[in-house]
């Protein structure tokens, strides 16, 4: 039997920030979500400030509050984009005019995702201390996103319409990027149903992976691979995080009968410890999705170990962490997300792509300002684990509807950071092989024919 | 301390009450003198109407629209006599606000001529009532015991007049002498008495007059009907023939006074050029009172502190003037203006010189009338303000309130405030929509959330104070609460057109608009026959209301229902108008009814089946079948106009006025049928009964005989049979297959049989219901078709679905069963969901905020002849927090829970909040059967017959019921909890308590977890999307929801939400930390 993989590359998990404090959890269903914005807002201002001395130069503009703008004059302000967009789902809207809505299930089998339509009412708001004004002039429904922070350069007009001729975000935080050697491996999107005729693709094309994975002969191509990050959904599920039709149906007495997901947990269990015993892998990863058996609310809490028993069994290759996760390999600096802030997003806006919304996200310096707006999230107080404290060097976004691939250069920085759009492989059998020597990235398709 | 109400309409605080309330100021509301200078700044751009055209009455006519009118009385003197003048209010094309004094108007009324009294007795009659109304002044002490000669021999003018009663038919013109009185309203008021007791007219000692003609009508109303003045029409002054007055001779607050000589007025029909609306200008206001803990604002101790104002000109969409007086500092608010008022005192004074500059034609808001405008009002009167009372346009006069009850068949009776405000009209959007719309609640919020799909956040009274003495950032938050509620009134009267459907109804029917909001129907049509009647010299006596029961007399017909599912095409044949018709058909009026025959039947008289006599048309034709003809005509006028217009804002004038003339047309059969009204005259009102009876008898029977089998060449399947007729329809079943068949067949037999009645009574073939599910008279429900392809909607008719007494539920799952039954054509699946919701209901599932009933609490318990479980609740609740309890006026919510078999319903309704803290469970047998079962029973008796009840009630799917442990009351403080296993429910021995299962469920760990999940995922999801959809509603992310709309849909919900999941996730926590390192144990 040949020798295990052994660690070579040095491993850090920085993820704690994802990670629910006891002060966290004390009394959290008592609070509103005003707080993570608040949180957001403290985080964010002072490095928006410190970007406008950077672009727009020291002593250059006057920064005060909204409350004493007077007409016509030139300031900045900071604060929260809101983007009313009258196509948003709304369950007050849904409940009036239930009668006619067929509830059109959101996951349906489409490839692309279903784009909001656009609307002539629709506005952009800036939230500043309390105060809210319309956004005009430079800037437009592609520039941002609700819950986004922003400093805006400009003048007060007439009846509260604020008109833009700046846009400034906050200043990026990197670590110096290090290089090393070595493979890591990233599949999203199980989705396996517990019947086997329906997931008799995704599960042949995962064992076809697993076996090329253990063969180290040399007509085999497969590198070393430090580690396997598995990104969920694991389990088929028809949430995406934002469901405002399950209130709706609730309140109108068409609540469908919830299938429990313990069958196919089953399934997972099996594959993941697995890959897991393969030799070519040193760890497996596993990052959940919403749907998976944890809580649905952003930030993720890992997958509980009492689904995964038989993982538990090989509890030191197979590694339960967050989602969003982010990880160190020899200062490295890696993140990964279930996707569901970017589908969000994307939602938002008919030009987005998926790479699009990433280098958004950077530019936002937040993983998802849509959270909890869209997306369903934990009400912490002082806290926004979503700010982006310091920029990962490369972003991996598993569940897109497209592959994609783009370097971007990080604002203000002399670092770049990479950013990829990784498909479901229940739908396309693709695993992305990233070598960390060059951060150069393989597609591997798994499709096994019978 | 004695709390003790104002008493009644008008209350003088007393010296002692106001020291009381100067101390509760002190303690209760922070003082500003330090932080604000003691004259606010304001900037008042915008604020004043255009500029006046100095031309105007002198070169150009003045050309303006009628938007009050009111009469006032003007002492004589040495040189004039006594007068009532009308003064008219209203706009000029250009926006400038006039008054428009008319002089030389008298108002009138008749006594039918006495035997003998000739143009020769005049002189005497004359100085005779003059004489006796000069000394009933005297007596009645009106400061005037020196009357000057020139004014006692003017009090009132004696004319003969040639005129006809009304009532009866006496022969083609036999007009007879009449003697018209005018003079002031004063003297006639005085000279009516006198006639009464008898009056020496002819020199030959007293004589009774008998009935007097007109002396009963509404000044206003009999002064527009002379002049020929409609509500909001429009009038032209010619220039030169009035007198314009200088500003220090004016006597209202308007830009332009003009006085005129009533003769000179030009009125316009409000036709082409003059169909138009002035600018009128629009103001919204709202204020806000801090009130004291568990007391609901008094305004004889609670001061006011913001009062938020809009202005906008009608037509234009947004308000050009948002302002919001706040007492004390305030933060800024972006788009509108804040002016900061260092006390009670200067904020009412500054704001009421804002109104008087603003000068707003209407006056609008929400439930303005019945509280922010008198709340104002009195405490102008408790802070002795008393400019703050000069409201309207009215120099010298404040406004008072009073209290008037309003009673009417439509509205019922209640009590409403009545407020003058001279000038300005008080259009209030609660009475509006209390008038024009069936709700389940009438609270701002509701109404919002219906008409425009938008909610505010509704703050509850306790946080008012809290806010108010918080900081400038916390009152900032009060004024936008306060804005938002002036500008949703605004909203609301937008999309609901109220403003121009009000105008073209003032316009039809002739009364100003404040009328329409104020007085009943009957007015209405008063107005009309006034105006008719003038052209015809007919008089209108004044009757004696004989108030209590009349004579009743029977109502409109019901055709027996074959009750059943009818899963095939039910034809509907429609009487078009059938009341306004039939009137005109039969020449039904009060000058054609006949006390006894005479001449030819059916030729000079008709019998009516009611046994009555009417005059045919060739004898002589009515004033109310003219009216009817008019109204109808016009209507089609209108509807053809509207059809052709393409101007979307002129659109819906001709669909106001289209509506407005429908009901008006309408209303004239209940206006001859209401005993207690001015011209009651049961015959007519009978009459038309009676024939819409007989017709529809008529129908069912020439339906049945022409379509039988066969008919229409061979077209017919089956004989025809009538399932179904009330009051102007009848349901025909042709026995046919689809809907264009009985699309065919119906307008050939709303053709065919229309024949047999007179013009203009026409049968109009309009829709089919296909399915139709006939559940009893007045109770039917059915997909309604106008056009073969798709059904149009599904129509209900006197089901719960629309019910107001009954929780959501009700009509929420009558909703879906007649959905399936009658849009998916699928009994089965109706009734399956009629199972799964009744075993929902008892296993606990259903959302507590579909089980909530609402009613308000108008009174206070012991003034409740029977307990009400809302009135009980209130009061329990008060002795639970006194501070969150419900007060006189608001609505009370409560569900029903659990309690032993003999506890009586009303003490078993509880607090819904309360419920769902402490987890007490719900009475749901009570809501099954006293709620969903008989409506629902109703609804699929024709399909299950008569056990269906029985199969609702006690069918298998009720055997499964989930019990709730109360965490309050009976024996909660007696059990103690232990943990148990999640899975199999046994209880974990004291070593093992802090495990999630028991050692045999331990295998099945991961199930039991998956499970779990799924509850713990919705609920995550559903807290996630309500407290966002909240925070949306109230428009911002960066503040505290202070939302309590208890009649919202999600108020509960997120309410309950916050407690499950805290719960759940307790019980998630039993399961560990989740990742692998450090094993357990």
């Amino acid at each position: 039997m040949a020798a295990p993989w052994s660690n070579t590359l040095n491993y850090k998990n920085v993820s704690d920030r994802y990670i629910l404090t006891e002060e966290d959890k004390k009394g959290a269903f008592a609070r509103q979500y005003f707080e993570i914005y608040e949180a957001r807002v403290k985080e964010l201002k002072p490095r928006i400030l410190e970007n406008a001395e950077r672009v727009i130069g020291k002593g250059k503009f006057k920064h005060v509050l909204l409350s004493d703008a007077k007409q016509d004059e030139e300031i900045f302000i900071t604060g929260v984009i809101v983007k009313r967009v009258l196509a948003r789902p709304s369950i007050l809207k849904s409940l009036l005019s239930e009668d006619k809505v067929a509830y059109d299930d959101v996951d349906d089998e489409e490839d692309d995702v279903k784009r909001y339509a656009g609307s002539s009412e629709d506005r952009i708001e800036l939230e500043s201390e309390k105060q809210t004004v319309r956004l005009e002039g430079a800037i437009s429904m592609e520039d941002c996103a609700t819950g986004c922070c922003v400093g805006v350069l400009g003048k007060l007009g007439k009846e509260g319409v604020f008109h833009v001729s700046r846009l400034v975000w906050p200043a990026a935080n990197v670590t110096k990027k290090a290089t090393t050697e070595g493979t890591l491996v990233f599949i999203s999107g199980l989705d396996l149903s517990g019947d086997t005729e329906q997931d008799r693709l995704t599960i042949s094309g995962l064992e076809f992976m697993s076996d090329w994975m253990n063969t180290n002969g040399e007509e085999n191509q497969c590198p070393s691979i430090d580690r396997v990050v598995m990104i969920g959904p694991f389990v088929e599920t028809k949430s995406n995080g934002c469901d405002v039709q399950s209130v709706v149906r609730t309140l109108t007495l068409s609540r469908p009968e919830r299938q429990s997901s313990a069958k196919s947990l089953i399934t997972v269990d099996k594959l993941i410890s697995s890959i897991s015993e393969k030799l070519l892998v040193n760890t497996v990863d596993v990052t959940p999705a919403v749907g998976d058996p944890c809580s649905s609310m952003w930030p993720l809490p890992p997958i509980h170990r009492v689904c995964l028993p038989r993982c538990g069994m090989n509890e030191k290759k197979v590694n339960l962490v967050t989602n969003p996760y982010e990880f160190e390999v020899d200062g490295l600096r890696i993140m990964t997300m279930s996707g569901e802030n970017v589908t969000e997003l994307l939602r938002t806006s008919h030009k987005w792509s998926g790479a699009d919304v990433l280098s958004n996200l950077v530019k936002w310096q937040h993983i998802a300002p849509n959270c909890p707006d869209t997306l369903d999230a934990f009400p912490i107080a002082d806290r926004d684990p979503l700010v982006m404290s310091s920029t990962p060097h490369v972003i991996i976004c598993g569940n897109q509807p497209q592959a994609e691939v783009r370097r971007i250069s990080v604002d203000g920085t002399d670092t770049s950071c990479l950013l990829v759009c990784l498909p479901k492989f229940s739908k396309t059998r693709v695993a992305c092989f990233l070598d960390l020597s060059d951060l150069s990235l393989k597609w591997q398709n798994f499709d096994h024919q019978f | 301390m004695s709390t003790k109400r104002p008493g009644g309409t008008s209350f003088q605080p007393e010296v002692k009450r106001k020291r009381e309330s100067d101390e509760f100021e002190q303690c209760y509301v922070p003082k500003f003198e330090k932080d604000l200078p003691a004259c606010p700044k304001i900037d008042k751009t915008g604020w004043a109407r255009p500029a006046v055209d100095k031309d105007l009455g002198i070169t150009k006519n003045i050309a303006c629209q009628v938007l009050e009118v009111e009469t006032y009385h003007e002492d004589g003197s040495a040189t004039t006599y006594d007068r009532t003048n009308v003064k008219l209010y209203g706009v000029t094309k250009a926006g400038n606000s006039i008054c428009v004094i008319v002089t030389d108007y008298f108002p009138h009324f008749y006594f039918q001529a006495p035997q003998g009294f000739g143009v020769e007795h005049i002189g005497v009659a004359q100085s005779a009532i003059c004489n006796m109304v000069a000394a009933a002044k005297r007596r009645g002490g009106s400061g005037q015991t020196q009357l000057p000669g020139n004014v006692v021999d003017n009090l009132v003018h004696l004319e003969i007049v040639h005129g006809e009663n009304l009532y009866y038919f006496r022969g083609a013109d036999t007009k007879v002498p009449f003697v018209k009185v005018t003079g002031s309203t004063e003297a006639l008021n005085k000279a009516r008495q006198e006639l009464k007791n008898g009056v020496n007219l002819m020199g030959k000692g007293p004589v009774n007059v008998g009935n007097l003609y007109e002396s009963n009508i509404n000044a206003v109303v009999m002064f527009l009907a002379k002049t020929n003045i409609v509500g909001c029409g429009w009038i032209e002054i010619p220039a030169g023939k009035c007198k314009m007055l200088p500003s220090s001779e004016k006597s209202s607050r308007c830009q332009i006074e003009v006085s005129v000589n009533v003769k000179h007025l030009i009125v316009h029909e409000s036709d082409g050029e003059w169909a138009g609306i002035a600018p009128i200008r629009t103001l919204s206001l709202d204020i806000e009172c801090i009130g004291r803990r568990g007391v609901f604002p008094e305004a004889i101790k609670d001061p006011i502190i913001q009062i938020a104002n809009l202005v906008k000109v009608e037509g234009e969409s947004e308000p050009f003037v948002r302002n919001c007086f706040v007492l004390g500092t305030c933060a800024h608010v972006v788009g509108s203006n804040i002016i900061e008022c260092v006390n009670e005192k200067v904020l009412l004074e500054k704001w009421a010189e804002f109104v008087r500059e603003v000068d707003p034609d209407i006056i609008t808001g929400y439930n303005i009338l019945n509280f922010d405008l008198p709340y104002i009002l009195d405490r102008a009167k408790v802070l002795s303000l008393p400019q703050v009372s000069h409201l309207g346009r009215q120099r010298d006069k404040g406004s008072v309130v009073r209290d008037a009850a309003i009673s009417s068949k439509q509205m019922g009776s209640r009590v409403n405030k009545s407020i003058d405000i001279h000038g300005r009209i008080i259009f209030d959007v609660l009475q509006v929509v209390l008038r024009d719309y069936k709700l389940r609640s009438y609270t701002l919020n509701s109404v919002s959330y219906q008409f425009l799909s938008e909610q505010k956040e509704d703050v509850e009274h306790n946080i008012i104070p809290d806010l108010q003495r918080g900081d400038e950032q916390t009152r900032r938050r009060l004024a936008q609460y306060c804005l938002k509620d002036a500008y949703l009134p605004l909203r609301l009267l937008d999309k609901l057109m109220s403003i121009i459907n009000y105008i073209e109804m003032a316009r039809v029917t002739g009364v100003p608009m404040n009328f329409l909001l104020t007085k009943g129907q009957q007015i209405k049509i008063l107005s009309m026959m006034l105006r008719r009647c003038k052209q015809n010299n007919f008089f209108l006596p004044v009757i004696e209301a004989n108030s209590g029961d009349g004579e009743g007399y029977e109502g409109a017909t019901v055709i027996d229902p074959i009750r059943g599912f009818y899963n095939e095409p039910i034809a509907t044949l429609d009487f078009a108008s059938l009341y306004p018709s039939i009137m005109i058909a039969h020449n039904l009026c009060y000058t054609t009814l006949l006390k006894s025959p005479q001449g030819v039947e059916n030729e000079d008289y008709i019998r009516t089946p009611s046994g009555q006599y009417f005059a045919t048309k060739s004898k002589r034709r009515g004033l109310l079948p003219e009216i009817l003809e008019d109204l109808l005509a016009a209507r089609k006028r209108a509807k053809n106009d509207m059809k052709n217009e393409k101007d979307e804002f002129k659109r819906m004038v001709y669909n106001g006025r289209q509506l407005a003339l429908k009901i008006s047309a309408n209303s004239v059969y209940g206006f001859t049928g209401a005993t207690v009204g001015k011209l009651p005259c049961l015959e007519i009102s009978q009459s038309v009964t009676a024939f819409g009876r007989k017709m529809i008898d008529m129908t069912k029977s020439e339906v049945e005989r022409i379509y039988k089998k066969g008919a229409l060449d061979g077209k017919c399947p089956a004989d025809a049979k009538v399932i179904y007729g009330d009051t102007d329809s009848v349901m025909v079943k042709f026995g046919v297959e689809n809907v264009a068949q009985a699309m065919e067949i119906g307008l050939e037999a709303a053709k065919e049989v229309s024949k047999i009645f007179t013009p203009p009574i026409k049968l109009e073939f309009e829709k089919v219901y296909f399915p139709y599910l006939l559940i009893n008279k007045k109770r039917y429900a059915g997909l309604y078709f106008t056009k073969p392809e798709v059904h149009d909607k599904m129509d209900c008719k006197g089901l719960e679905t629309v019910r107001r007494d009954n929780c959501p539920l009700v009509a929420k799952v009558l909703g879906v069963c007649l959905e399936k039954l009658l849009i998916d054509r699928d009994q089965q699946s109706a009734l399956d969901f009629a199972k799964k919701t009744i075993s929902d209901l008892l296993c606990n599932k259903i959302d507590i905020s579909l089980l909530i009933i609402s009613k308000e609490l108008t009174k206070s318990g012991d003034k409740y002849q029977a307990k009400q479980a809302h009135v009980e609740l209130a009061a329990r609740m008060k002795k639970r927090d006194a501070g969150s309890a419900p007060r006189l006026g608001d609505r009370v919510p409560y569900v029903f829970v659990a309690a032993a078999k003999n506890v009586p319903a009303y003490e078993r309704a509880e607090d819904p909040t309360f419920v769902l803290q402490n987890n007490i469970p719900l009475d749901t047998k009570h809501y099954l059967t006293n709620q969903l079962a008989k409506p629902l029973a109703r609804i699929f008796e024709p399909i299950l017959g008569d056990r269906a009840e029985k199969i609702l009630v006690e069918g298998e799917h009720t055997r499964v019921r989930t019990v709730v442990q109360s965490k309050v009351g009976g024996l909660a403080a007696f059990t103690k909890k232990s943990a148990t296993c999640l899975g199999c429910k046994s209880v974990l021995p004291k070593m093992e308590s802090e495990n999630a299962v028991c050692k045999h469920c331990e295998s099945k760990l991961p199930e039991i977890y998956a499970s779990r999940l799924i509850t713990m995922h919705e609920l995550e999801n559903h807290f996630g999307r309500l407290w966002t959809e909240c925070q949306n509603c109230a428009k911002t992310m960066q503040d505290k929801v202070n939302c309590s709309a208890r009649d919202c849909p999600i108020y509960y919900m997120r309410e309950k939400v916050r407690n499950e999941l805290s719960e759940a996730n307790t019980v998630m926590q039993r399961f560990g930390d989740p990742c692998f390192a450090p094993p357990n144990k």
